[in-house]
């Protein structure tokens, strides 16, 4: 039933295990158990709009075995970074991020990063599990008067969070979701704030499409995202249809102590950060037809012109001729 | 003074007011790129589709995005917000008035461009006769409803009529060529396509393509074929009484020679033909003050901020001038200097 929960909440099947230790990843939803997203909910695709500023964030947790010790907090554009909200009810675990939509809105308006951080020692490993979410609060109402400041939508990583996870580029420069399917997502690992090499990733999108990648030097990977909107029939396309897909790290080291007075022998740390990829516009544009269509055009009219013309010229000479 | 003013008098506008065109197209389409950001509420056509290239944008997009608000809930926040952003566009355009169609407008110096190719190419230009000159003006004002109407009816149920489909909250910039044209420039041909995603964007975006076309050929055969037609002019005109600079003309002066008017790239007949109003800075005129360049006769056509003369239409300015381009000088009377103007030939 549990399990059954789960699988809802993240809308994403067959969640893999943290190996050896029976602990699932945890990850964070923008929608409760059982909730589809459909269009109107929230934004055009149903989603989290990045163009609404929402003064109460809520989001699921993907699993419901957290220890008492696991925190909440939210990293501010400003880089302050604040503590969260973790709460229950019938529908499982939250987390609950209070964002200011008064004046001035400078401190929160931007990128804010919600991070859950659980730490337990199963099967004598530490296992760190950390669930993230990117949230862009930012509203219509305030303009966009930072169009150019790139600050804004620049990412950087929870000094607190032992293993982050930062997306490059995602966002244009008018606080809308560029990720698109088929686009290259590049990704950087944090360990303790510096890159680290060699981490392994896992891009798995919500239809099942995985790719697992080593990060390099950088701490860096690339992936091209799966280009998988193709409706059975045209009526049922949906332009705004956001694909989801969860982008889990993992890391483990050999490090002997003990937490909450439980010894362990290594620690094993895993991150996940959901993101979205919308239809690329080439998925429902022409531009043959639309050249097609001008070119057909500016023939049409400029051929009317000249055969008025031709036809003034005409009258003008039989005039002169009578 | 005097003698800084006498050689401004006798300079050539036209060839000034075309690398000032050249600067502000590159300002506006380009400036973004070197952090230029005028604002979101420009009286002129700096398109949000070219890319955040841009130095500003046009205030048309902004407008459309901030009427798309149900009125029975967010009327309040809704109006606020407008009036800010008309503060802001009303402030631009009250410091250069109808000069940001003639010097500034990218699509205006797209569609010089154009005239120019015609003229090297010896292709004659054609005129409207006043009648279709006075239809087609009303033309812009149709526009300056599709800016406003649709948006409000896709949040609200306008006259009891069903909400229109979310893909018609920017109609305008869907039909506009500036959307299609402008983003060529900083590279993305994205525009220039059918959208099929939903049946009002096939509509729409294939007659904003049709739009394109038409621009292109009226371009061709006529000086600034569009603004005739610009929602944007005719929004500017309803607030035209606070523009600090004007085209003022003393009819007194005039002897209706019809330099003024043959030389209009719009075609406005008044100039020549209105000896009673002072304010000639109409809805459809873009202040390129080549009337002013043209007029022989002194201090009858002048450029004014805030009243004071800035450029003024001399004899010996003219006479400078028409010596400069190997022109003759015309006889009074309307019709008798067909030489005088733009030097062309017109159908």
């Amino acid at each position: 039933m549990l399990g059954a929960l789960l699988v809802a909440s993240s809308g994403l099947a067959e969640r893999p295990q943290h190996p050896g230790t029976g602990l699932q990843p945890l990850s964070l939803s923008f929608f409760p158990p059982g909730v589809t997203p459909g269009r109107g909910q929230h934004g055009p695709s149903g989603d989290e709009s990045e163009h609404v500023a929402i003064p109460l964030r809520r989001y699921r947790l993907s699993a419901q075995d957290l220890a008492p010790s696991a925190v909440a907090s939210v990293l501010r554009p400003d880089g302050t970074v604040e503590q969260a909200r973790l709460g229950a009810d019938d529908e499982g675990l939250w987390v609950e991020v209070a964002t200011s939509t008064d004046e001035p809105h400078e401190p929160v308006h931007g990128a804010n990063s919600v991070y859950v951080i659980d730490q337990q020692v199963a099967e004598g490993a530490r296992v760190v599990r950390t669930a993230k979410w990117v949230a862009l609060h930012h509203s219509c109402r305030w303009g966009h008067p930072y169009k150019h400041e790139a600050d804004r939508q620049v990412l950087s990583g929870l000094p607190e969070a032992p293993l982050d996870i930062i997306g490059e580029s995602l966002w244009d420069g008018n606080f809308h979701i560029k990720t698109a399917s088929g686009d290259e997502l590049v990704l950087q690992v944090l360990l303790k704030g510096a890159p680290l090499a060699g981490a392994a990733v896992t891009v798995r999108s919500e239809k099942g499409w995985t790719r697992q990648l080593t990060t390099d030097a950088q701490g860096k990977v690339s992936v091209q995202l799966v280009q998988d909107a193709y409706p059975a029939r045209w009526e049922l396309f949906s332009r705004d249809r956001r694909g989801r897909l969860l982008v889990t790290a993992s890391h483990e080291y050999e490090e002997a102590g003990t937490l909450d007075g439980q010894p362990y022998e290594r620690v094993k740390l895993v991150t996940t950060l959901p993101w979205r990829y919308s239809t690329p516009r080439s998925a429902y544009s022409s531009q043959a037809w639309g050249l097609g269509l001008t070119v057909l055009t500016v023939f049409v009219a400029g051929g009317g012109v000249f055969l008025s013309r031709e036809r003034r010229k005409a009258r003008r000479a039989r005039l002169v001729a009578q | 003074m005097s003698r800084w003013r006498t050689w401004l008098n006798r300079g050539d506008v036209s060839r000034f007011r075309t690398w000032f065109q050249l600067a502000a197209f590159a300002l506006l389409v380009y400036g973004g790129s070197a952090a230029v950001d005028l604002s979101n509420n420009l009286p002129t056509f700096a398109c949000p589709f070219a890319g955040d290239e841009r130095g500003g944008t046009c205030f048309l997009f902004p407008l459309q995005h901030m009427l798309n608000v149900k009125l029975a809930r967010s009327a309040v926040g809704a109006l606020i917000g407008l009036s800010m952003s008309l503060l802001t566009f009303v402030v631009w355009f009250a410091v250069l008035n109808k000069a940001w169609c003639g010097w500034l407008c990218p699509l205006g110096t797209v569609q010089d461009w154009i005239t120019r190719l015609r003229q090297r190419l010896g292709v004659r230009g054609s005129e409207y006769s006043e009648a279709t000159f006075r239809r087609l003006s009303a033309i812009k004002y149709f526009f300056l409803l599709l800016v406003v109407i649709p948006p409000l009816g896709v949040a609200n149920s306008l006259f009891g009529l069903p909400r229109l489909p979310h893909d018609a909250g920017a109609t305008w910039c869907q039909l506009c060529p500036a959307r299609t044209l402008l983003p060529l420039f900083t590279g993305r041909t994205s525009e220039l396509a059918i959208d099929f995603s939903t049946t009002t964007m096939v509509v729409l975006s294939s007659l904003g393509l049709l739009m394109l076309g038409v621009f292109l050929v009226g371009s061709f055969v006529k000086r600034r074929f569009f603004c005739l037609l610009c929602p944007m002019s005719a929004l500017q005109h309803l607030f035209g009484r606070l523009a600090l600079l004007r085209l003022s003309k003393d009819g007194a002066r005039c002897t209706r020679c019809g330099n003024c008017a043959r030389a209009c790239d719009i075609g406005i007949p008044e100039i020549a033909t209105d000896l009673e109003t002072t304010n000639m800075t109409t809805s459809n005129c873009m202040l390129c003050l080549k009337c002013v360049a043209v007029c022989p006769e002194t201090d009858c056509l002048q450029a004014t901020f805030v009243g004071f003369p800035v450029y003024r239409a001399t004899a010996a300015g003219f006479f400078a001038r028409m010596g400069e381009s190997g022109l003759v000088a015309p006889k009074a009377g309307l019709g008798n200097a067909s030489q005088v103007g733009n030097g062309e030939k017109h159908s």
